[in-house]
């Protein structure tokens, strides 16, 4: 007769999904940057992301600690660039549109950037 | 579970059952553009399980060109997908065949049908129809859907062949 389940199915079952798990970890794994620019009142300058360091600017202060950034202090009116809290990964920023600022992850390495065709 | 030998009629019906739930299935909505069950892949397991390799064979290609002229699609690039789709999932059947009946059921095969389906479109996609490597980000989506897909029709036709026995 005709079982339902037979040990060489776990097998199968098994490999095919970690390898799809693995693709799936590959594909969407996103990069840490290595360092940081701040782009305040049309000056940029860029920090180290491994640094620990507050950097105060006008209106406006950041927290870089072990690879993350953060705004703690601010003087905008909303403190949405307050909310939104630590970041970490490659192209992900921080704007504070009444300050004038933006916080940007990037990375040395060129070869890690989004492309158009990737969603 | 005995092997029988298979006549040009009984081809004849499990195709025409093949290209029925192939149009079924072109008719249902789906989520993402291109996910889809794949429910005529049952009818080309059911025939290589009861028969053999080569009615796989036969019904599989007579689908995939009968459902293309009967939707319209007939050498248009989503009938090359199909067609080259069907191809290495039937390479997939093949290896298959040489799987101890003992240790392997419905669910490898299913599973590896339909995992060969979805590579075999993906290379056919990247060589001619988008040729960037940013295509391979749907891969594990689809790979995934067609697993999970794989393992609901492996089970159907299960429950198909326990009750006909």
């Amino acid at each position: 007769m005709f079982k339902l389940f037979k040990p060489g199915d776990l097998v199968v079952f098994i490999i095919c999904f970690f390898s799809i798990i693995l693709i799936f970890i590959n594909f969407y794994r996103v990069p840490s940057g290595s360092f940081i620019s701040i782009e305040n009142n049309n000056q940029t300058k860029e920090y180290s992301l491994s640094s620990k360091s507050v950097i105060e600017l006008e209106g406006i202060t950041i927290e870089i600690n072990s690879g993350r950034v953060r705004v703690v202090k601010s003087s905008c009116k909303n403190q949405y660039c307050i909310m939104q809290g630590w970041i970490s990964k490659l192209n992900q920023s921080i704007l504070c549109l009444p300050n004038l600022t933006k916080i940007t992850i990037k990375s040395n390495d060129n070869n890690i950037t989004h492309d158009s065709t990737a969603y | 579970m005995t092997r029988q030998r298979i006549n040009i009629h009984q081809i004849a019906k499990l195709t025409a059952l093949a290209i029925v739930l192939n149009m079924f299935e072109f008719f249902l909505p789906s989520p993402i553009y291109g996910v889809k069950p794949g429910i005529a892949n049952i009818i080309i397991l059911f025939a290589f399980v009861k028969f053999n390799f080569q009615s796989a064979v036969y019904i599989s290609l007579i689908r995939v060109f009968v459902s293309s002229l009967l939707l319209g699609t007939f050498l248009t690039p989503s009938f090359f997908l199909s067609l080259f789709g069907a191809f290495i999932s039937l390479l997939f059947l093949y290896f298959c065949k040489f799987l101890s009946k003992n240790f392997f059921s419905l669910f490898s095969f299913s599973i590896l049908s339909a995992l060969g389906h979805i590579i075999g479109q993906f290379i056919i996609v990247r060589i001619f129809i988008i040729p960037d490597n940013g295509i391979f980000y749907l891969l594990p989506i689809f790979l995934l859907f067609g697993f999970i897909f794989s393992l609901i029709n492996a089970y159907v036709l299960t429950k198909v062949i326990t009750s006909s026995n």
